[in-house]
């Protein structure tokens, strides 16, 4: 038992470790202007992602938004055809398509994201409406930030999931922010768990775990689904080190004119959180359980080194031609 | 005097909220420090009250409108993107289009809806629509896509100030950052006309939004090899100056359309429209329409060059129409036009 | 029953609420005619909620209706005879002929617009209450729609907004259980006042629908809290709609519901059950009624011109 146990720990470790090592290669590299596409930066939100995604990996289909990269990474694990995407190359996960926003990974069970907000919340609620008629014993999670929660669509989703008792899971990654409006300015209701438990929807809360805690939450929304029959609600905060978009954090200043420039966040909470990086947070949790420092370290560089040799493979590839332009616009 | 798009666009709502009585405004990030774009930064403090920052509730948000306006606010709200303009049709087109009418002339709904399309830079399939005919397809609605600083200051002052009904303004992302000079060209009405750019006699291109500007590059090159354009900036999408166009169209014999979305059901068939009706004699050729190329927009920037027509397709497609197929003259090198103006560089 | 049938309150509302139910009733006698060619979604059964909260409402204040917006448009105060001539198609109908029964209004008297897109005039009563809070107005807006309403993301929206900003509007819902023919039962799966609450917003109920007195006193105590304090409330009002959705025709025979859930509704509503007041009332209603009619048959229908207007 503590040998799979051991095992999938490892895996939470090494795709905590491959998201990381890949938003630091897309900072790195950015400004070459390679990376064509508009990036919302994973960066804080590892764990959540990391944690779900291994523990539904085989029970569920995963729905999600334009904070694509850990949720792309950790369903597929593959960083070469991640930047071959973002690079814009005919070997992208999505032929160069589509870009950082509308990446998706259907044999991982990555089905679909989207740039409006919310839109993919009742896509999931059809998912899992079919899964259910045609008597599949997968599950769909939807992954979503908390600006989704204002959407009328969110409410509409969630009272026919509850409705018609639907083995859907719902992430809610909260960081607080739409793009850079405090949620005091969005949201007038008290509380994201009292207007869940309005509904026949279950609850659970989790904030800023590491990626063993995720794990470990994730499956008790796992068992939670499979004895109630009806939707479960996991709400995850985490913080969101860079903007809304972009490699830039709010608190680089360029020049006065700087479409970057902000003072809408607290430093000081920037600084606590800079204290504990998710990654780092696995990496003393992994510790803590037995693992051996030596051997994390030995994982974290052999990752990074497949993640440039990726990055740099994938900047060797193919751009698309004009025969590609036309093609599948329909079945 | 130099002014740029974005600099204009300030200035008109710097009016509309010193000179309009209620006026709001009213969006998604209207109060953050970006300010749409720095159309509208600083407004959150000189105008406390009257810039609303609305959650993600879009549908409702265009309901708030619509309330605000019966109550007898004047509001303008705004969408980054055009795309997520879709997300209030219900509320656009069921009702703010339809109000008046629909009520026998009881009630007006004077309002302002700024769409800003993207362009570039990989905006993919989601942030880069353009779906000024979709929106002017509907009576009782004004949809407007302003391609100068003047054509803004006139037009958004004549919306706020005197139009009693809903208008649709769109913007577009790869304008806001140029810098234009003082317009010699006029509009023939601010709502409900268009602007003659320059007067030619052997082809008429009508054209939209930042395409007038790559237009006017073509004319420049095409001048120079011996071919006149006269150049329509389209302006008023849903009311057009149809004389105008019919009667450059009947000197010229020849129309070319250079529009901003697909060329199925949009701008270039409502062009086409509009001259066979008026006579189709007047034309000595078959009539041609760029735009997007049918497809969503790609994201791979390989492609979506590809995707937008820019000085090289016109000037090719004009020298065609001009001289023949077997026409050749010396072509501007194919530049997507986002490179050509280099400013844009995301993120959005 | 002696006692009420002297005040001059319920009088008064007795006599508002069997006018609409008269003319709803002379609806459906004239159906047959052809002479109204708007689909009609009648308030038999329902009248009581407009007349007991009307009864509370000045002239200003607003009201945002829907398609079943009959018992709404009479009760505030909306012209009878331009009533007819609307769904009649007439030229000198409250909306030249161009609305029907789906779209009645009349601004004068405070009925701004009713939309047959199910709850689509929600958010129009926060907009008109934000700018008037920014005005410093003191009336108050009222947003009616049915059951089928909460099931929309707007309402959510609209309710998300009216908490945020506090503006002074009453979220009133005529609950009849039914949109169109499915029960509450197959469309909805959250607690209503838990969901309200979690916005900060009160949350009241009253059963007796039928009960004009009852919602008047009872809403009265509400809108005073939204004058005074110009936040928002949510009132629901259960209620009972006698005819089928659309149209004047009863549908008990199709099966979806239980002829006799509404026949115990019957039993309490007070126009049906009380035969004096309602003796002593008919003639004078069925003369205003009648002229109503013939004013609307009289009238001339709209010409080109009126197509073309108002664009």
């Amino acid at each position: 038992m503590k040998l799979t146990e051991n095992k999938i720990f490892k895996k939470l470790f090494e795709v905590t470790s491959l998201i990381s090592a890949s938003e630091k290669i897309i900072i790195k590299f950015y400004n070459q202007d390679e990376m064509k596409t508009p990036m919302h930066m994973s960066f804080g939100d590892e764990n959540c992602i990391t944690g779900v995604v291994e523990s539904l990996r085989f029970d569920s289909f995963f729905f999600g938004y334009y904070r694509s990269h850990s949720l792309f990474l950790a369903a597929s694990r593959d960083p070469y055809s991640f930047f071959a995407e973002l690079l814009g190359k005919k070997t992208g996960s999505n032929g160069g398509i589509a870009g950082s926003m509308h990446m998706s990974s259907i044999n991982n069970g990555l089905l679909n994201l989207s740039a409006i907000v919310a839109s993919t919340l009742p896509l999931s609620l059809g998912a899992a409406l079919a899964n259910k008629t045609l008597k599949k014993k997968k599950f769909t999670t939807i992954f979503f930030g908390d600006g989704a929660i204002e959407e009328g669509v969110f409410y509409e989703t969630l009272n026919m999931a509850s409705l018609f008792k639907l083995p859907i899971l719902f992430v809610c990654l909260d960081n607080d922010l739409a793009v850079d409006l405090n949620k005091e300015a969005r949201q007038g209701f008290k509380s994201i768990k009292e207007l869940i438990k309005s509904y026949k929807c279950e609850y659970l809360y989790s904030s800023n775990p590491d990626a063993i805690q995720a794990y470990k939450i994730s499956e008790k929304a796992k068992d939670l689904i499979k004895e109630k029959n009806s939707p479960v609600f996991l709400h995850m905060k985490y913080y969101r080190y860079l903007q809304h978009i972009g490699i830039k954090n709010d608190f680089e200043i360029d020049n006065i004119n700087s479409f970057e420039k902000s003072n809408y966040r607290s430093k000081e909470t920037h600084n606590k959180f800079l204290k504990k990086l998710p990654w780092e947070n696995t990496f003393k949790k992994m510790l803590k359980i037995g693992f051996d420092k030596k051997e994390l370290y030995k994982i974290k560089k052999r990752i990074e080194e497949l993640v440039i040799k990726s990055y740099q493979k994938a900047r060797n590839d193919e751009f698309n031609d004009v025969k590609d332009l036309k093609k599948k616009v329909f079945y | 005097m130099s002014k740029t798009y974005k600099a204009a666009l300030k200035e008109a709502m710097q009016e509309a909220m010193d000179k309009k009585p209620y006026s709001l405004i009213i969006g998604q990030g209207v109060t953050d420090f970006k300010g749409i774009f720095d159309t509208i930064v600083g407004f959150k403090d000189k105008y406390p009250n009257r810039i609303i920052e609305s959650p993600l509730s879009e549908d409702s948000v265009a309901g708030i409108c619509i309330g605000a306006a019966l109550n007898g606010a004047y509001p303008i709200n705004t969408h980054i993107r055009a795309d997520f303009g879709l997300l209030i049709f219900n509320q656009l087109i069921n009702l703010a289009a339809k109000y008046k009418y629909m009520f026998g002339g009881l009630f007006e709904i004077p309002s302002m809806y700024r769409m800003v399309i993207g362009r570039s830079w990989g905006q993919g399939a989601q942030h880069s629509q353009s779906l000024q005919s979709l929106m002017a397809h509907i009576p009782g609605l004004v949809v407007v896509m302003p391609a100068d600083p003047s054509s803004i200051i006139e037009s958004y002052r004549y919306a706020i100030q005197k139009h009693k009904g809903p208008v649709v303004m769109l913007e577009h992302r790869l304008l806001y950052e140029l810098s234009f000079d003082d317009d010699k060209a006029k509009l023939s009405h601010p709502l409900f006309g268009s602007k003659l750019e320059k007067e030619g006699s052997d082809i008429t291109i009508i054209a939209t939004s930042v395409m007038v500007l790559e237009a006017k590059r073509a004319l420049n090159h095409l001048e120079k090899n011996g071919i006149s354009v006269e150049l329509i900036n389209l302006h008023s999408i849903s009311h057009p100056d149809k004389e105008m166009i019919c009667k450059s169209v009947e000197k010229t014999g020849k129309m070319l359309i250079v529009d901003t979305s697909w060329p199925e059901y949009g701008v270039c068939a409502e062009m086409n429209r509009i001259v066979n009706e008026y006579n189709p004699s007047v034309l000595k050729a078959p009539t041609k329409s760029m735009g997007m190329v049918s497809t969503p927009c790609p994201t791979a920037k390989a492609l979506e060059d590809m995707y937008y027509p820019d000085v090289h397709d016109i000037c090719n497609t004009v020298n065609k129409m001009v001289n023949g197929d077997d026409a050749v003259i010396d072509l501007p090198k194919k530049e997507s036009m986002t490179d050509f103006y280099k400013h844009f560089k995301g993120p959005f | 029953m002696i006692n009420l049938n002297t005040s001059e309150t319920y009088r008064s509302l007795f006599y508002q609420a069997m006018r609409i139910r008269l003319v709803e009733e002379k609806i459906i006698e004239l159906y047959p005619s052809d002479l109204i060619q708007s689909p009609v979604h009648l308030s038999i059964g329902q009248e009581a909620v407009a007349v007991g909260i009307c009864a509370n409402l000045n002239l200003d204040d607003w009201v945002f209706i829907n398609y079943r917006g009959h018992a709404f448009y009479l009760a505030k105060g909306g012209p009878i005879k331009e009533f007819f001539a609307e769904l009649m198609g007439k030229k000198t109908g409250q909306s030249k002929g161009k609305a029907g029964s789906m779209h009645l209004a009349s601004p004068n008297q405070g009925i701004i617009g009713a939309s047959a897109v199910v709850s689509s005039t929600i958010s129009h009563a926060v907009g008109a209450a934000l700018i008037s809070k920014i005005k410093n107005e003191k009336r108050i807006f009222v947003t009616n729609f049915g059951d089928g309403a909460l099931e929309q993301g707007v309402m959510h929206e609209s309710l998300n907004f009216a908490s945020l900003y506090k503006v002074p509007v009453l979220f009133l819902c005529e609950d009849n259980n039914l949109a169109v023919h499915s029960p509450k039962s197959e469309r909805q799966s959250f607690s209503l006042k838990s969901l309200v609450n979690s916005y900060s917003i009160p949350y009241y109920e009253i059963d007796e629908g039928y009960d004009f007195l009852k919602i008047k006193q009872k809403s009265k105590i509400v809108i005073d809290s939204i004058r005074s304090s110009k936040r928002p409330v949510f009132l629901k009002i259960n209620t009972a709609r006698y005819k089928e959705h659309v149209g004047p025709g009863e549908d008990f025979s199709s099966g979806y519901r239980n002829e006799n859930e509404i026949n115990k509704w019957k039993k309490l509503d007070p126009l049906i059950s009380n035969k004096k007041l309602y003796s002593e009332f008919l003639d004078k209603i069925k003369k205003e009624v009648d002229d109503a009619v013939k004013f609307g048959i009289d009238a001339p229908l709209p010409d080109r011109e009126d197509l073309l207007s108002d664009v």
